[in-house]
Order: C-alpha cells, then structure tokens, then sequence
C-alpha cells in the first residue's frame, strides 16, 4: 500500500497540516507508526478511512493492490475504504458482553441489514480455535483485557480487510498481553493476507518486534510533517 | 378455583403479544419505549375500524383484516417513534412521548373517545370454546402463534441484533452493519405486537376507549420484573421471561382480588413493587459497571 503525496488540512483557509507526504508499507506485514502527540498519526488514519470533517481539504492518492484510488470530496473511493477497517484504542465499544467470543465473530459478520436467516459463521474458525474451546465458548464479560483486544482484532480482521488500521491496541495491557497481542497480529498479517498499521509508543514493544517495520511521524525544521523509515 | 384459573389464562393470553413486544424494546433493545402505550390504542382503533366497517363480510375474512390491521396500526407507531431517534436523533423516551401526543390527537380525529363494539359480531369467537370464556381458544391459538413467530425471530440475524444493540449500541458502527435498520425494525415488531394485544383486548372487552393503553408500560415492567425474579437465565434472550412473568402478573392480581384488595389501587401497588425492586437491584449492581435498563 502506498500512499502518494498526501496533502490534508484542516480548514481550506488554514495552514497545511500535511504537505506531500509520501510513504509506502509492504503488503502482508505488521508496520508500526510511532511520533508525539498530536504530530498526526491518528489522523492519518481517519484520512485513510475517510473520516475528515467537512471544512477540511484533502489532495492524496493511494494505490491498493496496484489501483490507485483519488481523493474526492475529501475521501477515498469507496472500493478503497471498504478494505480498511479500524480497531479503536476503546476496543470495549466493539465487543458485545453478553455473547461468547465465537459469537461475537459471528454477530461482526453480520450483513448492513440483519435478516431472518441465522448467524453467519466465523469467517477465521482455524485462528479462533488455537486459542482453544474454553476461550471461544466464554462469554466476552469473562474474558481478560488482551482476550478482549484480541477478539476485537479478530472481530475487525475477518471483514474482507486487506488493510487493519490499529491504533494503541496495547495501550491498556500489561507487557505479556501486549507481547501476545502483536504475536498473534503478525500471524493474522501472513494467514489473511492483511496489511497492518499499529500506532504503539512502547518502544520497547516496538524494538521487538519491527522487523524493519517502525515509521516515524515528526516535523522537519520547516514545520513540515514527514514520515520516516526507522532502521 | 377453575374460573379464576381460566380468568389468569384469558388475561394472560390477552396480554402476551404486549408482553413480547415489551420484551423486545424494553430487555433486548434497553429502550424505554413508552410508544407500546399509543401502539396498543393505535392498534385497537384500527382493528376496530375494520370491524365497523365491514358488516356482513365472513367472520374468517373479517378476522384476517383485522389481525393485520391491528398489528400495522401498531407498527406505524412503532415506526413513529422509531424514526425520531434514529433520524432526528432525540433520546428514544422523548420520541415516545411526542409519538403519544401525535396518535393521542390522530386517535381524537378518526374515532370517539369511547367505541362499543356490542353490536357487531366477535371475530374472536370463531372458534366453538367454554360458554364463560367464549375467546379462550382464539385467543390461545393467538398467543402460541405470537410465541412462536417471536421465539424464531430470536433465532435469527435480527433476534440477534437487537439483543446486540441493547447489550452495546455503538457495536454495529464498527462492522459497517446498519443500527438505525436493527433499532428501527426492532421498535416497529414491538409496537406492532402491543397493537394486536390492544385489539384483542378491546375486542374481548367489547369496547374501544382512546384512553385505553395508559399504564401498560408499567404493568409490562412489573411483568417482566415478576419474569426475571422467576426465571433466571444467563441466555441473552429467553421466552420464558416474559411468558412466566405475564402469567405471574396476573396471577397476583387474581390472589389479591381474593383477598379483598382494590384492584383501583393495583397500579399504584405495582409502581411500588418495580420501585422497590428497581432501588434493590440498582444498590446492588453499583459495584457492577454494567446495569440493565429499566432491571428488565
């Protein structure tokens, strides 16, 4: 996935927030983004998935399995944004307590109008099943912080995503948890073919599992934002 | 005794659409949906009218049309309702209360404050029954068909969905799945069963009177509070809820008639009993960061 010289403010009468920005993440693999607070990184994310206000302007191109895809109206086609999907930093607000973890697979796969058919199947029975009966069959109430996270990656991962946008999903973990976390998400990044981006800022985390995949957001000395590879 | 039980089986199976239909918008979807109440006048209004206005047309046919005009009337209340919230985004009691207001003036419009049904004939006595309960197998067949066609919509996509929503409303927005479609639907099944309870009801009674539903949430609350004491389940939806708690709402209304209560203070003795429990449950969940709306 590339992005092509992405150009974004805030207000059209405002300065630029991004300007030419430019970068590109290997297909199938976890890439981290780290940078300060406020130097952009989940607004970056909200450009990809089309969620900018109405006053903002956005001038980019982004090119998905060798399509590019134009920004239009201050969004991506659709046929871009629908391969994208985001697990928020409250991955709370994405899960359903009552049901068990197999459950809330199937109610995540459910179609934009649920009908009089039954459940959808888990779409990734064989990556739930690794983590054996006992989790699948638990409701999610039960399940501890990093089973939580885990199955609202998984919840995320399944819908046809060539692209999983993931922002601080070890936040609120302890190390083991977000160690397991990021091991499971780079064995879903290679079984589903999923490119995917992780804003963390636990470097340590970070050191540990890159792989030459860690991207830093900062300004230059003009104010300028720029994304760059960090060996 | 037999008649008392027969009294408990009749009130029940009057109210079990009703119940069902509180069932889906008060414990599956956690709404506080006072819209039931216009819903069960609406209901009754409109099967009403189809009485009136086809004399001598065969009493099956009479019964089809009217069944569907109760449960459309509901669902156009339903629907009301529902669309405020989804698409003028106000809070669902405000919805319900403005929706009352609306069909309060409607109802005033197309028909009397108070319509006997006397004089024309009873599609509820289709069926040969017991001289006393002339009703009691239409009504039975009624209230099994209402179970059953709610009982599979639980197994369903959109069963699901609305125990979903009531469970975390902000779920759908993540997997691109429709909520405004799911609370929707949910309130319009829910407000249109509480319209064919409101027919069958005013049917049985012989009357139509636009003041008819005030109170209903209620007794629904207390019903399906007296469910949920009965039968505790860890399932996110149960039929046995609202079925048990209907038959032990009435059933305690039936013991204090015996021991010579007003029933004229029954309302307010049941306001008592959701308070207390309500108070009772609230204190202890308070560690809990979950709570059920309404305790239903």
């Amino acid at each position: 996935m590339r992005i092509n010289n992405l150009s974004f403010k805030f207000d059209k009468n405002g300065p630029d927030f991004f300007k030419d920005l430019t970068v590109e993440f290997a297909p199938n693999q976890v890439h981290f983004i780290q940078g300060d607070n406020g130097i952009g990184k989940s607004t970056l994310f909200n450009i990809l998935q089309g969620n900018i206000e109405h006053d903002a302007q956005l001038d980019a191109s982004v090119t998905l399995d060798g399509t590019t895809y134009k920004a239009h109206n201050n969004t991506f086609d659709t046929r871009f944004t629908n391969q994208i999907h985001t697990v928020q930093q409250n991955y709370n607000r994405m899960i359903a307590d009552q049901f068990t973890f197999k459950e809330n697979l199937q109610l995540a796969n459910l179609p934009s109008h649920p009908g009089l058919h039954s459940l959808p199947k888990a779409t990734i029975f064989d990556v739930m099943q690794s983590f054996g009966a006992d989790i699948v069959n638990t409701p999610a109430h039960s399940l501890s912080g990093g089973q939580r996270q885990l199955l609202a990656i998984l919840m995320s991962a399944q819908k046809s995503t060539r692209m999983l946008l993931l922002d601080e999903p070890t936040a609120t973990l302890d190390t083991e948890n977000a160690k397991m976390i990021i091991e499971c998400l780079q064995q879903l990044a290679v079984e589903l073919k999923v490119t995917m981006l992780i804003i963390c800022h636990d470097k340590e985390l970070v050191k540990k599992y890159s792989d030459h995949n860690c991207y830093v957001l900062e300004k230059n000395s003009d104010g300028q934002r720029l994304i760059k590879f960090e060996s | 005794m037999l008649n008392t039980l027969l009294v408990i089986l009749e009130q029940t199976l009057l109210h079990i659409p009703l119940m069902l239909g509180a069932y889906i918008s008060f414990s599956l979807l956690k709404v506080p949906d006072l819209s039931i109440e216009s819903a069960y006048v609406f209901g009754a209004l409109f099967g009403s009218k189809i009485i009136m206005g086809m004399p001598g047309v065969p009493i099956e046919l009479t019964l089809i049309a009217v069944i569907c005009a109760s449960l459309l009337g509901g669902a156009l209340v339903g629907l009301t309702s529902s669309l405020m919230t989804q698409k003028a985004h106000l809070p669902h009691l405000l919805s319900s209360i403005i929706t009352f207001g609306l069909f309060h003036g409607i109802n005033q419009l197309i028909s009397a404050p108070y319509v006997s049904l006397q004089q024309y004939a009873n599609p509820l006595t289709i069926v040969t029954s017991i001289q006393t309960h002339p009703e009691l197998f239409t009504l039975l067949f009624f209230g099994l068909i209402s179970a059953l066609v709610v009982f599979l919509l639980f197994k369903t996509q959109l069963g699901y969905a609305w125990a979903v929503y009531g469970n975390n409303p902000h779920f759908f927005a993540n997997y691109g799945i429709s909520t405004n479609f799911v609370f929707i639907i949910g309130v319009i099944v829910s407000n249109a069963l509480a319209g064919l309870s409101g027919y069958m009801f005013a049917q049985s009674n012989n009357f139509v009177e636009i003041n008819m539903g005030l109170g209903k949430a209620l007794l629904c609350i207390t019903a399906l509070i007296l469910g949920k004491a009965l039968y505790k389940t860890k399932k996110p939806f149960s039929l046995t809820v609202p079925l048990a708690g209907t038959c032990a709402y009435f059933a305690l209304q039936q013991v204090l008639l015996k021991v010579g209560f007003n029933l004229k203070y029954f309302t307010a003795l049941q306001a008592a009993i959701v308070l207390c429990i309500l108070i009772y449950t609230y204190r202890k969940k308070r560690s809990h960061t979950h709570i059920d709306n309404l305790g239903v």
